[in-house]
């Protein structure tokens, strides 16, 4: 089931067929004089287009369309095919005028965010699975909200049980930083063990000071700890999963009118 | 358990991400509310539950997911008893990227459209037109029209554009060049001028070749390699390797303007040891001017390199250009001649005696030259045909001097050559001359001279005295050269003859043929060759020596290519052996020094920019 | 039930026929008529049972007439079903505009119709859907009649097998209803009932079902006849099974294991025949070491213990059972005797025709996710929702597809279920099942026409919750409707209205369901829980 896709292996291989004849093409032509400028940069355009239809195809997943899997596939083979075409079809690495320079850099942004953003859906749910428990993005706030009720809670109870507001005081003093929201988001991100290493020193920083019945409240404060360090976890990588189109989406947007206005000044200027 | 609860149909919460609204709450962290943003990010409310009215009582519909019903209830007018502040709804991530994506689209048409307004590009440092800069040997032609120079549409508002881009109503890109650039030859024609008769070739385009707007570094000229090989498929990937051998001769082979045996000259008289100091001192450079050297190394010229030994040979050789032919009779009247050359009586006597019928005996033993024989239309050997014309002329000049001869070269060469042929030809000489051949004498003029030109003595009207690169001489030799062939073959002959007489190398006058060489024109005539380097040869090779003399040193740097052929008969009559690719390949390989095409080659056919280009102000 | 109605039922001639005598002494029959029984009245042209209904109920006549609607049947408008409508290509389109911001947006003008077709029943809570035009129904249909005496729903009630016709009141009828436990009772106690019951059963329902088995299909019809007289029958569990589950699993006591389920067939004795099962699921495991292993298990039309007594038909050695069968919630079994098979069946059986018992090849380190698969009961499902979320990014396009193929709302939430990386979420899994259809006061829950798949008619659902509250995996979620304006629609007690809403695997959509296509990286996936293990294509890498 998690192997690789023999469909997607197909259309790979021929997408890479389709690019490699293009540049054959492109080859023979050029060394016959023709110009090659128009017939790639049309392909190049239709190719953006259709790569900007996956978001279309998104909006319309009640009509059959097809899998957006295979969308998907498609999209990332596009986006490689379409760096190369790219490349075929302004010929030098970099180009001159200011205009096509916007357009130039637009294309590799937005090439490189989806690449990063592929990277990134392939690396990070994994990790996301591993690290649980699972929770949905919209739900963390309340989750949050409800741990750091019961951590406030289990710090108050404490009081009752000795007499001394130790564990609450400690509590607002440090704990509560850390129940205020997600903490260590980048550490998380990263895979470091910091949040635990910061929750078990402030932990045993107050755990002399307690009573056993007090101890009972700090262990549910550890417990809770604990469940919040993973649902923070969940809320870093889970951000990053849903950030990084922000930057894609916007960046292709622009990058389509830019083209558009390519077209039309080619058209125009260089016939 | 925790873990069932939160997926309890009744416990958990409906996650509905369609909405794209998150209670202002979460975002800061907090508890959200149950009921939640509305669709358009309305705050759900302050009230916690909607109650219900069962019978008289309200009672509290807190959900159980909420914690259920709460202790204080709903008051009497069904107002749940649990209100909380409102909040302000954020939209979700998904909301902003939509946002975002609205507004980079936005920022993009209003970027495109206000930098697009601007009509002449210097006026704006920035354009959403800018390609990129010109060549700089463009950049500095396209002045006040700017893009328009080659652009038509440009700044020409929305219905040019249209018209432009549906390839309507304007020229192409490749007709602007044209504008300034000219050629020998046809401007869309591979190599204008070679494949003038390929009617089937397709046209050309300037664009298949030429790219602007790389930058002022990059002019639209550079070519590859790759772009030669386009058409000439023979594969050319390195010069020294794949380049097909030179011609037989190559490049000594070309025609040249003026013979000149190397090999005899350095050979023999060079090394002669009596001419040592007529020579002209340095060896090659001696001769070959390197200060000017460019495709070719001209010599300096007949009076420096030449004349040492040469000049006399000039000078002796006149141009007889009328010889009095001998006669049968006389053919004009003693008294006519005396009228008109106002003898005097005694010489009147004399002349009578002379041209008496049973006594005459004609002064002149010699036919007419070739050339005569052509002017007069008249067999040179015949004296029965040749003397009424000869004599026709004498009746007429006796009197009027030069004026019959003028007429006759005119209506035999044409009207604009005389002036040129006859510069400094003296009338009254030629009366005088003409009265003493008609008086069946030899004409002596009055005093001798020893300055070259036009002179009546003897039996001859000729150009005495002839110097290097004389006009009057070169006069006649073009214009004999380019006579065109007369259409009866008598007069044919008698043109032909005229010519080779006159071209002729062993004894032409002057001896001008002798080095200078004659070569066939397409209309069938000839021509001359003053200059020493005929410039049509190879149109589309080129060579500079230059380079090569400041990298090798002017001494003996020539003979590293052009070494004299050891055995005299080499192709194409040269005195050198030929230089092979090898030669050039020692230095023009790859890793070494350039050896792409167009190093040698050029493609177009005397390329030269149009002389109204500068005076338009483009 | 009150004494006196007890009373009145004693003096009902079906059940005076019942020897009391017979019932042992802590389950009386008063006591079963008591607790297990009521007596419900209908209005002429009320519905009683609904053709595809699921029922955990029995009825006896006790006064008044009723019809039996004959196939083809009463029309699906009658029965509170709803048209099996597949959207065009150009409707599915439009709804990128009709789907509505505001959630749960309902017509409340439909439900006016539909309401008038209800009415709440004078004896009891329910409400009862009845048929306005009797006599047109009587005329357009076939229909049988049912006087004071008759018996039905007992095929359905104790079989777990949809209702078969349509029975409504064509005058003003009395009816004692009985529940699955108290029929079970009678039947166990009471031979009359037990032979009235077990006839009905073979004469409606067993040839069907054994003629489905390879084992049987190519028989004869006297050998086949010869068969079914010496079929036994054998229910275990409770037929409840959900509700005693879900409280097993609120208190905690989750890991139920094989030792605890009721033993159908025990590892290591001999077989006393080949256990087919009807309804329901059994568990095959297999002691190892200290504790049992799941194989499989086992849901209708599957058999148990076929090897071993073909084997010992075979070699004429007695061969004991390799694993043990065990009752998973629910489970209805007919066992076919040895003595039937090596009679009839066996001898005209070429060995190859014989299918093969299911064995277990796979790693015990795997065994895992079949466990949890059994233990979760999830083995129910026919389309449970399978997210792989080491592959899921989290981006709820399968939700947002839904949504937009349910007029805005999503029908099912992206939790649920999590094993090892992969999570059954909580959609319906269209069950084989369908405990969420028992009960179901107006029929709004059933099974689609053509497709299948378990859909709930909007129109006809009065938001009671009960299958809600049925469905041991919460797949199914009152929501509270509102008006095109985003008001909720209250009642006249101010309550907001509500409706049972779930996942109907886009039965009206054309394409399937959305949210697998919706899926950028294939994680999601609907899939048969038998097909799943069968093909090992979870646990295998």
């Amino acid at each position: 089931m998690r192997a690789v896709n023999r469909n997607s292996l197909l259309v790979w291989g021929l997408t890479a067929g389709a690019v490699g004849a293009l540049l054959f093409w492109r080859h023979s032509v050029i060394t016959k004089l023709g110009a090659t400028a128009f017939v790639t940069g049309y392909i190049l355009f239709g190719l953006m287009v259709f790569l900007a239809l996956y978001n279309t195809r998104k909006k319309l997943s009640m009509v059959p369309l097809g899998r957006a899997s295979s969308w998907l596939t498609l999209h990332v083979i596009g986006g490689l095919a379409a760096l190369f075409i790219f490349a075929a079809h302004i010929g030098t690495f970099w180009p001159l005028g200011l205009a096509e320079q916007v357009l130039a850099t637009l294309f590799l942004l937005v090439s490189a965010s989806g690449a990063l953003g592929y990277y990134l859906q392939l690396w990070l749910p994994g990790r996301l699975a591993r690290r649980g428990p699972e929770m949905i993005y919209d739900r963390i706030p309340a989750e949050l909200a409800r741990m750091r009720a019961e951590a406030e809670a289990a710090a108050m109870a404490a009081a009752d049980v000795s007499g001394y507001d130790t564990l609450g005081r400690y509590y607002v003093e440090s704990l509560a930083w850390y129940f205020a929201r997600p903490r260590f988001s980048l550490n998380h991100l990263l895979g470091g063990r910091r949040p635990e290493v910061w929750l078990r020193r402030r932990l045993q920083t107050i755990d002399r000071l307690l009573s056993d019945g007090e101890r009972v409240h700090l262990k549910r404060l550890e417990e809770l700890g604990a469940a919040k360090t993973a649902l923070d976890a969940q809320y870093s990588l889970q951000t990053l999963l849903k950030s990084w189109p922000m930057v894609h989406v916007p960046l292709a947007s622009a990058l389509l009118f830019f083209a558009v206005w390519h077209l039309i000044v080619v058209h125009v200027y260089a016939r | 358990m925790e873990n069932r609860d939160r997926i309890r149909h009744d416990r958990s919460r409906y996650e509905r991400p369609t909405l794209g609204w998150q209670c202002g709450r979460a975002a800061v962290w907090g508890k959200p509310c149950s009921r939640g943003p509305s669709a358009t990010g309305v705050c759900g409310g302050t009230a916690a539950c909607l109650p219900a009215k069962n019978g008289d009582v309200w009672q509290c519909r807190r959900p159980p997911a909420e914690g259920g019903p709460c202790a204080s209830g709903p008051d009497a007018e069904g107002h749940c008893g649990l209100q909380q502040l409102p909040c302000s709804p954020r939209p979700s991530l998904r909301v902003w990227r939509g946002r975002l994506a609205f507004l980079a689209a936005g920022l993009a048409i209003a970027l495109i459209a206000l930098f697009a307004s601007t009509r002449s590009m210097p006026s704006l440092p920035v354009s959403s037109l800018d390609p990129g800069d010109l060549s700089a040997a463009h950049a500095h032609f396209v002045g006040e029209a700017g893009c328009g120079a080659c652009h038509q549409a440009h700044g020409q508002g929305i219905s040019a554009w249209w018209q432009a881009a549906m390839g309507k109503g304007t020229r192409p890109l490749s007709t602007a060049c044209q504008d300034c650039h000219e050629f020998g030859g046809k401007g869309r024609l591979a190599h204008n001028r070679t494949f003038e008769a390929r009617a089937d070739l397709a046209a050309t385009d300037c664009l298949m070749c030429h790219t602007e707007h790389k930058g002022g570094n990059a002019p639209p000229s550079a070519l590859s390699d790759a772009q030669c090989q386009t058409c000439h498929t023979q594969r050319i990937d390195s010069f020294a390797l794949d380049h097909p051998p030179f011609p037989p001769g190559f490049p000594h082979d070309h025609p040249k303007g003026v013979r000149f045996d190397h090999a005899s000259h350095l050979g023999k008289h060079f090394a002669d040891p009596r001419l040592a100091d007529q020579l002209p001192p340095g060896g090659c450079t001696g001769c070959h001017q390197i200060a000017t050297a460019a495709r070719a190394i001209q010599p300096a010229g007949f009076d420096a390199t030449c004349a040492g030994c040469h000049a006399d040979s000039i000078t002796r050789r006149d141009f007889v250009l009328f010889r009095w032919p001998e006669l049968a009779s006389a053919g004009v009247s003693a008294a006519n001649i005396a009228k008109a050359c106002g003898f005097s009586k005694e010489k009147k006597d004399k002349t009578e005696a002379a041209l008496a019928k049973a006594s005459f005996s004609a002064i002149s033993l010699d036919t007419l030259t070739p050339l005569q024989a052509f002017l007069l239309n008249a067999l040179a050997d015949d004296p029965a045909e040749y003397g009424p014309a000869v004599q026709d002329l004498a009746k007429l000049a006796i009197s009027d001097g030069a004026d019959p001869l003028v007429e006759l070269i005119e209506d035999r060469m044409g009207k604009s050559a005389s002036s040129k042929l006859l510069a400094g030809l003296n009338s009254e000489q030629v009366r005088q001359a003409f009265c003493a051949w008609s008086a069946n004498e030899e004409y002596a003029p009055a005093g001798t001279s020893g300055l070259s030109g036009w002179k009546a003595d003897a039996l001859d009207l000729r150009y005495a005295r002839p110097s290097h690169a004389d006009p009057v001489l070169r006069a006649w030799f073009d214009a004999v050269a380019a006579l065109p062939m007369p259409a009866d073959p008598d007069e044919a002959d008698l043109l032909k003859e005229a010519r080779d007489d006159l071209l002729s190398p062993a004894n032409s006058p002057g001896l001008c043929t002798k080095c200078h060489t004659t070569t066939d024109t397409k209309e069938g005539t000839k021509q001359v060759s003053w200059s020493h380097t005929l410039g049509q040869a190879r149109a589309l090779t080129r060579f500079d020596h230059q380079p090569h003399i400041n990298l090798l040193g002017p001494d003996k740097s020539c003979t590293n290519c052009h070494k004299l052929a050891t055995t005299a008969a080499v192709a194409g009559g040269s005195s050198f052996t030929p230089v092979a690719v090898s030669g050039c390949a020692d230095c023009h390989a790859a890793g070494r020094l350039r050896d792409d095409c167009l190093l040698c080659h050029a493609y177009h056919q005397d390329h030269a920019l149009k002389k109204g280009m500068m005076a338009n102000g483009n | 039930m009150t004494d006196a109605d007890v009373d009145a039922l004693m003096a009902n001639p079906a059940i005076a026929a019942i020897k009391a005598d017979n019932f042992p002494a802590h389950i009386a029959l008063r006591a079963i008529l008591r607790n297990d029984g009521r007596i419900v009245s209908f209005e002429s042209g009320d519905i009683v049972v609904r053709e595809g209904d699921y029922g955990n109920s029995a009825f006896l006549v006790l006064s008044g007439t009723l019809r039996v609607v004959m196939p083809p049947g009463l029309s699906r408008d009658l029965l509170g079903r709803q048209a099996p409508h597949k959207k065009s290509l150009l409707q599915s389109f439009a709804q990128l505009w009709r789907n509505r911001r505001v959630p749960e947006v309902r017509d409340a003008a439909r439900y006016r119709d539909i309401a008038a077709h209800a009415r709440r029943s004078k004896s009891d809570v329910n409400t009862h859907v009845f048929i306005q035009d009797v006599p047109r129904v009587l005329d357009e249909n076939r229909t049988a009649t049912l006087v004071a005496g008759d018996i039905f729903g007992e095929l359905a009630a104790l079989g777990r097998v949809p209702r078969s016709a349509t029975i409504f009141a064509e005058a003003d009828a009395k009816l004692f209803e009985i529940r699955w436990q108290g029929l079970r009772e009678l039947r166990r106690y009471d031979p009359g009932w037990k032979r009235r019951i077990d006839e009905n059963y073979r004469r409606n329902a067993l040839k069907s079902h054994l003629g489905a088995h390879p084992l049987f299909k190519s028989m004869e019809a006297s050998a086949l006849e010869a068969v079914m007289d010496r079929v036994r029958f054998k229910t275990y569990g409770s037929f409840d099974w959900h509700v005693t589950y879900k409280q097993m699993r609120e208190s905690g006591t989750e890991g139920e294991n094989a030792q605890e389920e009721p033993i159908i067939a025990a590892e290591g004795t001999v077989p006393d025949g080949v256990y087919l099962v009807r309804a329901g699921f059994a568990r095959v495991s297999m002691r190892l070491g200290n504790g049992q292993r799941t194989v499989t298990y086992l849901g209708a039309g599957d058999h148990f213990g076929l090897n071993e007594t073909y084997g010992a038909w075979k070699s004429g050695e007695p061969i004991r059972l390799q694993h043990s069968l065990t009752a998973l919630g629910y489970v209805d079994v007919l066992r076919v005797p040895v003595s039937v098979l090596a009679k009839h069946v066996f001898p005209n059986l070429a060995e190859s025709q014989i299918p093969q018992d299911v064995r277990i090849d796979r790693a015990i380190k795997d065994d895992a996710f079949v466990e949890w698969m059994v233990d979760e009961r999830l083995i129910n499902g026919t389309q449970a929702m399978l997210i792989d979320l080491e592959r899921c990014v989290r981006c709820d396009d399968c939700v947002k597809a839904c949504g937009s193929t349910h007029g805005g709302n999503p029908r099912f939430i992206r939790h649920g279920f999590v094993f090892d990386g992969w999570m059954v979420a909580n959609a319906c899994m269209h069950c084989r099942d369908p405990v969420c259809m028992i009960g179901c006061p107006t029929g709004a829950i059933h099974r689609h026409e053509t497709a299948g798949v378990v859909v709930i008619n909007d129109d006809t659902c009065i938001g009671c919750g009960t299958c809600a509250r049925s469905c041991p995996y919460d797949n199914i979620r009152l929501v509270e409707v509102a008006s095109p304006s985003g008001d909720l629609m209250v009642d006249e007690q101010n309550r907001p209205i509500a409706k049972a809403t779930k996942c109907d695997l886009c039965v009206d959509q054309p394409g399937g369901p959305a949210c697998v296509r919706a899926c950028p990286h294939d994680a999601l996936r609907r899939v048969d829980a038998s097909a799943l293990l069968a093909h090992d294509i979870v646990t295998s890498g």
